[in-house]
């Protein structure tokens, strides 16, 4: 385990107006809900992430953080890390019980609202959504792994992480990943990513740009 | 201001210059395949055929996206033959040279010089249902870039395909997290 202490709880990505809309939205959470994430300490970025998390959990009940070590937890980096890729992060319920909703890279810029509404799906209210799309996505009876190639600079990926996260939160078949493809340039050379939001399902199925979580849903129901 | 971004191509029918024949062109040919129209000011001048020749070098890459270009210019298409027969660049273009003589597709454009009966060097670029997606006018002494040109049908084709809520991006390992930028209203 990481010892107390180690990782600073007060991020510098941080102010003290977003950490009152962090508690806002944590306020709203009925469940506990665990983020938990893998710290190398030699890599800035993962102990940049921990940070994130550790100030994060300072504001509400309900969002628990772990760190763990590389090598610590290994079903954690089997979930979560794609053969080796740190910083990663993944939601949990009680038990660990993985959501399979997951972050590769640090969810800064936009993408701190896909986690903060990634949590809010997970153990709050969750936003309005129509019982014939909740049905169509929990009928999806075939693994799927969905990969969402983002820069935290772009307004058009946040809405498409949330969707994908959103899915996987009501379909355990069901895995959304978001991936900061800035960090990763294996991906971005495998993919040949030059745009984003790029979405890739099952390593096979590419769907580009922002979508609504409909047209996401269509395109798997086509594909998958 | 009025602009031509989204507005259909009007019908319309001219006589062409291709590869060596005359031939009617209308509006239905823009149909099912993404077009270009590439106006310049006249036959037998000297900008132009380094333009004109500069696309004809590029149709073979415009060919492949699936894309027909048309020079227009207010000469008749036997001046267009004339002027293929008179010079080597404008002998190697494989596109059809529309005739506007009657200036209707100018006016349409709106690159018209009445006075000079010419027009500006506007380029359009259609989709295949004949609507116009991009478009540029230069003043007359201004050249165009088939290269460039290249590059705003594919991101207009790209567009087409995948919807425009896409963002282009530019990788720098070693970049510092973007802050968070937290919108949230609206979201809960």
């Amino acid at each position: 385990m990481i010892a107390p202490g180690t990782i600073p709880e007060v991020s510098p990505l941080l102010d003290e107006d977003m950490r009152k809309q962090i508690g806002d939205v944590f306020s709203k959470l009925h469940q506990d809900v665990w983020l938990l994430t893998i710290v190398d300490l030699k890599d800035e970025k993962c102990v940049e992430l921990a940070s994130l998390l550790k100030d994060m959990e300072r504001q509400g009940e309900k969002v628990h953080v772990e760190l763990y070590e590389p090598g610590e937890n290994l079903s954690l980096e089997e979930d979560l890390t794609d053969g080796g890729h740190l910083p990663a992060l993944g939601i949990y319920r009680e038990g660990h019980v993985y959501t399979g909703q997951s972050f590769l890279g640090v969810p800064g810029g936009k993408e701190l609202n896909s986690l903060l509404i990634a949590l809010y799906n997970t153990a709050g209210t969750g936003q309005a959504m129509e019982d014939q799309v909740k049905k169509r996505i929990q009928a999806i009876d075939k693994p799927v792994n969905i990969e969402v190639f983002v820069s935290l600079a772009c307004h058009h990926c946040a809405q498409m992480v949330i969707s994908c996260l959103r899915m996987a939160a009501l379909n355990p078949g069901i895995r959304a990943q978001m991936v900061d493809a800035n960090l990763f340039p294996d991906y971005v050379k495998k993919y040949g990513i030059e745009r984003v939001p790029m979405t890739v399902i099952n390593d096979a199925h590419t769907l580009m740009g922002g979508k609504s979580l409909e047209e996401v849903l269509d395109f798997i129901e086509k594909t998958v | 201001m009025n602009h031509f971004i989204e507005k259909k191509v009007e019908p319309f029918c001219v006589q062409a210059y291709h590869n060596g024949e005359f031939k009617e062109i209308t509006e239905k040919n823009l149909l099912g395949k993404w077009s270009i129209f590439f106006f310049y000011p006249a036959d037998f001048t000297f900008v132009c055929p380094t333009e004109l020749g500069d696309l004809a070098d590029h149709y073979e890459e415009f060919q492949k996206l699936g894309c027909e270009i048309y020079s227009v210019s207010t000469d008749s298409h036997f001046v267009h033959k004339a002027w293929a027969d008179a010079s080597d660049t404008i002998k190697k273009i494989r596109y059809p040279m529309l005739s506007d003589c009657a200036w209707n597709l100018s006016k349409q454009f709106g690159v018209l010089l009445p006075e000079e009966g010419q027009a500006l060097r506007g380029t359009f670029i259609a989709d295949p249902q004949g609507v116009i997606q991009a478009y540029e006018i230069h003043n007359l002494g201004i050249g165009r870039n088939a290269a460039e040109l290249l590059r705003k049908l594919q991101a207009a084709q790209f567009v087409a395909e995948h919807g425009d809520e896409v963002c282009p991006a530019k990788w720098q390992p070693g970049a510092e997290t973007l802050k968070p930028s937290l919108d949230l209203v609206g979201m809960l």
